[in-house]
């Protein structure tokens, strides 16, 4: 295959092409991400938030254990501040403040999980298509669009009725439409890397195409794909809660927070508050916070691409 | 101009053809299929005669041809469930989800826009930065959690309107019982101010520091002036596309908001077909909800192209 012409090349401004970079160099840039985003206060404050959380759904049911799996229904809907329930019984006499232990859990570990799936296959998707270009581009990106026209619920209800819920198919069927965007961008930097000095050395010198793709293009996209698998996560959690919303996540009496509004929904009329804000606030606040930190890793890495 | 509207129809059209194709197959993959319709009970004979009957015993090819061809022709079967057409539920179900959307989505532009110019003249000041955190807060709030509050708040608490969507068969039913209106109207503008607010103020500080605000500002222009008199055109540009590219982001909002209040719209049908499995329903929705998306996308850059020159020549 003949090597594309380069317009979108960077003209030379006596700066060290990035290809020549010795070892050290690139770790020290590393450094200065990291140096960066450390200044951010707001990114700091939600990443020991998400710690916090974290340790609160997975520690926390060692220190305030409840029974999460039998119904007990002669402590239903109990008031918060209800001797032994702090935050109140739900409509099925779950402790709530076990249940929002549990509840994120899950959606901490399914939003993840789909967002790393999500990224991996977007990414690996994105850059073979990019770099090959051609019909197979072609193709590629218009079922991408094609999918990406189905409004995001819709798509998502779509899948959801065609599998059993449980905790893998959830995060396949969340990864599944998160992957479209991921593809995209990273498309767009495979497009721009293909070009690159560096990649035209690799190959004259008999770096086969999937080896180009995996051991340049991926790893010079690195930066677009971390800030991008953030937000993944956020966008991931909200998917998720809104599929269990609708009831088509998790069979009790398994859940996450959107199947815990779910279940507060049935009483909404009876005022029990207590089942709507927890797990409401708490998926708000994981989203804004991983929002903020996608935020402060943009502009870290920003820095760096300035500083290059 | 002309060749460019035709190369963005043909695209479109070839991205409608991907979905119908991709929603296709995917529905194929219904677990159960027929036995799922017809329950635990049915006879191998009686599952048998309502495949043939669906024509879901011949390859998937010709399957897709068959309802393409009758799609075409504005036959999309029949719901399996209800005892109706899917186009007719739809043309019964479309207008109001239009009306919900139509009507939440002016409010927000117009909200969006006179917050975005607020922020963007206090850009940088306690006002703004404290207006940027709630929208991101509200950005970040899942549609459901959003209508689930103002329920708590305007229906359960203060009585002031009702949780339930109005019932209505027709249009004018809808705004007959226009109280109950409001807070689905109210739930979709306020997820969607947050983001329309927050472009509008990134392009209203763009143009306030360009070459040509400056020049009206160096001709004695007041500030009032400048804002509404050169920068608020320049604004509107970008949020013409933006409304554009919204649409899918709406229709699923507009989905959410109306199970969580009744409302009798396309998403709600979409929604109970999915916890039905009612497959034909599933697929009409998808493919109209998407052509609709798609025109809305072509549309914008159409009139993109018609407000500001530089695009057409330059793609």
């Amino acid at each position: 295959m003949i090597v594309p012409e380069r317009p979108g090349a960077e003209p030379h401004d006596g700066a060290v092409p990035e290809s020549y970079a010795s070892a050290p160099q690139r770790g020290r840039r590393w450094i200065a991400v990291v140096g960066v985003f450390a200044q951010n206060r707001l990114a700091l404050v939600s990443a020991a938030f998400l710690v916090l959380f974290a340790l609160f759904c997975f520690i926390g049911p060692l220190v305030h254990s409840t029974d999460q799996v039998h119904t007990n229904l002669s402590i239903v809907n109990l008031q918060p501040g209800s001797p032994g329930h702090v935050l109140g019984t739900d409509g099925q006499g779950y402790d709530q403040l076990g249940r929002l232990m549990i509840g994120g859990q899950t959606s901490l570990e399914v939003g993840v999980a789909a967002a790393l799936l999500a990224t991996l296959v977007g990414a690996l998707v994105g850059a073979f298509s990019g770099f090959f270009g051609g019909v197979a581009d072609g193709v590629i990106m218009r079922c991408v669009d094609g999918m990406l026209a189905i409004p995001t619920v819709f798509l998502l209800l779509l899948l959801a009725a065609i599998v059993t819920p449980t905790k893998t198919t959830l995060v396949v069927i969340v990864a599944l439409i998160s992957w479209l965007v991921t593809a995209r961008l990273v498309r767009g930097e495979a497009l721009m890397l293909r070009t690159r000095d560096y990649v035209a050395a690799a190959r004259s010198m008999g770096s086969t195409s999937p080896r180009t793709v995996l051991r340049h293009i991926v790893p010079n996209s690195l930066s677009v794909i971390v800030v991008n698998a953030t937000f993944q996560v956020a966008d991931a959690i909200l998917v998720l809660a809104t599929l269990s919303y609708l009831g088509l996540g998790l069979a009790p009496p398994q859940t996450d927070l959107g199947g815990m509004l779910n279940d507060g929904m049935n009483y909404v009329y009876n005022g029990t508050w207590w089942l709507i804000w927890p797990p409401g606030v708490a998926i708000v606040a994981i989203v804004v916070a991983f929002n903020f930190i996608g935020d402060g890793m943009r502009d870290a890495f920003e820095v760096r691409l300035q500083r290059r | 101009m002309i060749g460019y509207i035709a190369r963005r129809v043909v695209q479109a059209v070839l991205v409608v053809f991907v979905v119908t194709v991709v929603v296709f197959i995917l529905l194929h993959q219904l677990p159960g299929g027929v036995r799922s319709m017809l329950g635990k009970t049915a006879t191998p004979q009686q599952v048998a005669q309502l495949t043939q009957q669906l024509g879901l015993d011949k390859p998937i090819p010709v399957q897709y041809g068959k309802w393409l061809g009758g799609f075409l022709q504005g036959n999309m079967g029949y719901s399996i469930t209800q005892n109706q057409s899917v186009a007719s539920l739809i043309a019964e179900r479309l207008p109001k989800t239009l009306v919900l959307t139509g009507l939440s989505l002016a409010i927000a532009v117009l909200l969006a826009i006179v917050l975005g110019l607020l922020q963007a003249v206090w850009r940088n000041k306690a006002v703004d930065y404290v207006m940027t955190f709630v929208a991101f807060v509200f950005y970040a709030t899942p549609t459901f959690f959003m209508g689930l509050i103002l329920v708590l708040l305007f229906a359960v608490k203060w009585h002031l309107f009702p949780a339930q969507a109005p019932q209505a068969t027709s249009i004018g039913g809808l705004f007959a019982a226009g109280s109950g209106l409001v807070l689905p109207v109210a739930t979709l503008v306020l997820v969607s101010v947050a983001l329309f607010s927050r472009y509008v103020r990134a392009s209203a500080v763009d143009e306030l520091t360009e070459d040509y605000a400056r020049t009206a500002r160096a001709k004695g222009a007041g500030e009032t002036r400048v804002l509404f008199g050169h920068v608020l055109r320049n604004v509107l540009i970008p949020v013409v596309t933006l409304l554009g590219l919204s649409l899918p982001w709406v229709f699923s909002g507009a989905l959410v908001v109306e199970s969580v209040f009744n409302y009798p719209g396309m998403g709600l049908l979409f929604w109970q077909a999915a916890v039905q499995h009612d497959y034909p329903i599933l697929l009409g929705v998808t493919v109209i909800i998407s052509v609709a998306t798609v025109i809305g996308s072509v549309l914008a850059d159409i009139t993109y192209a018609v407000l500001d020159p530089r695009v057409r020549y330059s793609s």
